[in-house]
């Protein structure tokens, strides 16, 4: 941060300034003494300005940061090093009550009127409001995104893809300045093509054309490293012209090369006024993405001219990638996009086609399936219910191939390949109805994670695939990785928003039903005890009934507030294990029979081993799980329907699974209901009292664990099945043994 | 009479315990369902206190039930809820919410039914 000098600024002018500004100030001379403080800094730390200034500025650190902020600032101070000088930083401020809160801390040198140096900290509170604010920022920014693609994909003309990318993120992201360069492969350079938001002169990027392997400017680095560039924070970066971040109050940058396959098509860079947040960036990172994809799309139509029968079938590749795109940036939701998706391209490209994304137990969830011949849907739909694909089948299933090896899958499928993969007659019949002649599994990969993939076939009365086929494919599931991706984005965004809400009904609604037992039993103590003339043996009986009803009604509100506090220690951190030698079967019974009614042990089946399940586990943790899962299955089956729990084991993993007959769980809330305060609607809707805790807690726990837990269920009204998968012992400590002589 | 309609014998215990204490004469029904049975059989309360939030028939229901029996639809009706947000479009003579004051209650049995 260059420095500002103050000199001619009165002492009482400059106080009344600091003042004036919403964020608490605070200035130290190089002694690390406070010299003043403004009165915003009472709001945020509670400290007045008086009892500040004179202290050292340990006073509002807690104490375990003093010996860094002692050599840092000595080191500042004979060295002039500025590392933290650069950006907001966050750390821990101790407050005058002695608590920690987080601020997020800017600094900037000045000097008084005689030239002293003085060091000014604008501290602000980093607090979950500010992330709410971010995330409603991300989903306007998500919105104008989807507008965006739409714009983009529509084009065919790479001046005009470029203007439109620049008139985006000048429009839509505020960027100050964007611009745009292509690439010309025979001299390797970059062209500046179109330029927005403010026009100004910048150092050493005003070349209309850059040479890639020799100029430094950062449109150069990116397109020659193929990485993108992000920064918050530009001052002092000799990278960038400081004369044109000053004057403009640039804040970050981010500069991208356009790549298709592995082709160079350009460059851009956007300036912006505010921090980009992550998401952003990677929203404008997908928007380039679809802009070089465009114009390489763009150069197939070009190259069209050149020979006639190539671009006949490249046409038909990019009207249909065309209609794709078109089709799958009309919805901000997974499921719709999917189906425009399969609607499309069944039945010219495919006669059928199926989309599955992963979810966070073996199975896959399919979101959105079509066939040519509307009679087979039945048998597609037995098939997915009777014979779902298996991670552990033999041959693997290549749904689960493409998945696992994160590439496309191609091949012809001949009639003993079906036999080969059938379990049992009815399968094979079903495989063969379906008509099987090729297919292409291409994964879906979003934010370098496999989310899914998408099978597209054709029955053995056509053509197979072949390459350019291939190709189309795996360009249409890349467009529908960014439409899925961005969904999901922007589901968790909203989900951000809308738990707070969810929080407040839940937990007041759950918390006054215990609330009124225990006040209304107080006070008919209060009246009982005032009652004159009662029966002194009747009123004896009276106020024990009373004050058991009181424990009982606290036991309950403790048990309330422990579950709202665990789901909150557990956001975000890592749980505590105590992890000791235990035999998994008797964790189960001792859970079962720790059940506070008779009535409801009684309802419970086990099928456990007859040998003992040995493994390292946290006890109580175990208990917890499992005891949660066993409540949920008694309180989910009304008409005391049994619940049913097995311990199965498999090499180093041990199974545990809780069956109900209850309420069971529509298939589009399997996952849904992992969610911190989130209740199936049938649960809510019949008034089955909970947080919608239990379920989040327990899968940190399992994660925690390095297991995984899923519910299953064949629909409402048709009970339930949780299943926890935990390793036998810790990952470490397996190794450990491994490594043991 | 007084019909306390709630799921959580809990409360229904702290009602019925401060009534009896005043003398009032009551009855209970866990749900919706058996209170509309009861009302069908022919019992007739000077008041229904209805929690809203019950398995199987909640408290909006059994009001649109009784209100649609012109036999029932004159029972004077008072919900309880733990309901935060406003509670509308229900036909009702007072609304009590959760934590409730008992001495609410008894007033409110005590203006429907005389003091026990």
């Amino acid at each position: 941060m260059p420095r500002a000098s103050l000199a001619g600024v009165t002492q009482i002018e400059f106080g009344a300034l600091l003042d004036a500004i919403p964020e608490a100030v605070i200035v130290a001379d190089h002694t690390s003494e406070i010299v003043y403080a403004n009165t915003a800094v009472e709001g945020l730390l509670g400290w007045s300005p008086s009892e500040l200034v004179g202290s050292s500025l340990h006073s509002i650190q807690p104490d375990r940061m003093h010996d860094a902020h002692d050599r840092g600032f000595r080191r500042y101070v004979s060295t002039g090093t500025k590392t933290l000088f650069d950006g907001p930083i966050h750390l821990p401020a101790r407050r005058r009550d002695g608590t920690e809160r987080d601020v997020e801390l800017s600094l900037a040198e000045v000097a008084d009127a005689d030239g002293t140096p003085l060091v000014v900290g604008v501290l602000r509170g980093a607090t979950e409001q500010v992330d709410l604010e971010r995330h409603i920022a991300i989903l306007r920014y998500l919105k104008a995104t989807t507008a965006a693609h739409t714009r983009l994909w529509t084009k065919v003309d790479p001046s005009v893809v470029l203007q439109t990318l620049t008139d985006v993120l000048v429009d839509d992201f505020d960027a100050a300045l964007a611009r745009t360069w292509i690439h010309d492969p025979e001299t390797n350079t970059l062209r500046l093509q179109t330029s927005g938001g403010i026009t100004t002169r910048i150092k050493g990027s005003t070349r209309e054309v850059i040479d890639i392997a020799t100029s430094p400017a950062k449109v150069a680095v990116v397109a020659r490293e193929r990485e993108p560039f992000i920064r918050v924070g530009l001052g002092g970066n000799p990278a960038f012209d400081q004369e044109f971040v000053a004057r403009e109050r640039i804040v970050s940058v981010i500069a991208l090369p356009l790549v298709a396959g592995d082709q160079l098509l350009g460059a851009m860079v956007g300036f912006f006024r505010h921090a980009i947040p992550d998401e952003v960036a990677e929203t404008i990172g997908h928007l380039a993405a679809l802009a070089a994809a465009t114009i390489n799309d763009a150069r197939l139509v070009a190259q069209e001219r050149e020979a006639r029968e190539e671009a006949d079938r490249a046409r038909g590749h990019f009207e249909l990638l065309a209609r794709v795109s078109e089709r799958l940036v009309s919805s901000l939701s997974a499921e719709v996009s999917a189906q425009s998706l399969v609607d499309t391209v069944v039945p010219d490209f495919a006669d059928w086609c199926i989309v599955d994304l992963v979810t966070d137990g073996p199975s896959l969830r399919a979101i959105a399936s079509r066939h040519a011949d509307p009679r087979v849907a039945d048998h597609i739909a037995e098939l997915r219910a009777t014979y779902p694909p298996a991670e552990d089948e033999e041959p693997p299933h290549p749904i689960h191939r493409a998945i696992s090896e994160g590439e496309t899958v191609w091949e012809s499928v001949e009639d003993g390949d079906l036999a080969a993969r059938a379990r049992d007659p009815r399968h094979l019949e079903l495989l063969r109805a379906v008509g099987i002649g090729s297919h292409v599994v291409v994964p879906l990969v979003g934010r370098g994670a496999v989310m899914g993939a998408i099978s597209f076939v054709r029955s053995a009365s056509r053509p197979p695939f072949e390459t350019d086929d291939v190709a189309t494919a795996e360009d249409i599931t890349r467009r529908a990785a960014l439409a899925i991706d961005n969904a999901q984005l922007y589901r968790s965004a909203e989900q951000a928003v809308a738990l707070r809400d969810r929080f407040l009904a839940v937990a007041s609604h759950e918390l006054r039903t215990p609330l009124s037992v225990v006040r209304g039993h107080w006070e008919l103590l209060g009246r009982r005890l005032a009652a004159e003339g009662s029966d002194p043996d009747t009123q004896r009986q009276q106020l024990e009934a009373s004050v058991r009803r009181l424990g009982q009604g606290i036991d309950q509100l403790q048990r309330l507030v422990e579950d709202l506090l665990d789901a909150d220690r557990l956001r975000g951190q890592a749980v505590d294990l105590k992890p000791t030698e235990l035999d998994m079967t008797m964790v189960v019974r001792e859970t079962i029979e720790d059940l506070h009614d008779p009535a409801m042990r009684d309802r419970v089946r086990t099928i456990l081993p007859d040998e003992p399940v040995d493994g390292v586990w946290d006890r109580a943790r175990l208990a917890q799980v499992i005891g949660n899962l066993i409540g949920n299955a008694l309180k989910y089956s009304p008409d005391d329907g049994n619940v049913e729990v097995e311990v199965t084991t498999r090499e180093d993993v041990v199974r545990i699974r809780v069956t109900d007959s209850g309420i069971g769980i529509a298939a589009e809330q399997l996952d849904a209901i992992f969610e911190p305060f989130t209740r199936a609607p049938n649960a809510a809707a019949q008034h089955y009292p909970g947080l919608g805790l239990g379920l989040a807690v327990s899968r940190e726990i399992v994660m925690t664990m390095g297991g995984r837990m899923w519910a299953e269920s064949p629909g409402e009204g048709r009970g339930s099945t949780f299943t926890i998968e935990l390793p036998r012992r810790p990952a470490a400590a397996a190794e450990a043994e491994r490594a043991a002589p | 009479m007084i019909l306390i309609v709630e799921d959580e014998p809990a409360i229904v215990e702290v009602i019925r315990s401060v009534l009896e204490d005043e003398g009032h004469v009551v009855q209970s029904a866990p749900d919706g369902v058996a209170a509309l049975d009861m009302l069908r059989d022919g019992i007739r309360p000077c008041l229904a206190i209805v929690d809203l939030m019950m398995p199987r028939m909640d408290g909006w229901q059994l009001r649109e039930h009784m209100l649609a029996e012109p036999d029932l639809a004159d029972i004077p009706v008072a919900v309880v809820s733990a309901f935060v947000g406003e509670i509308s479009d229900l036909d009702v003579s007072a609304i009590i919410r959760k934590p409730f004051d008992l001495a609410e209650i008894v007033e409110i049995a005590d203006q429907h039914c005389g003091s026990g």
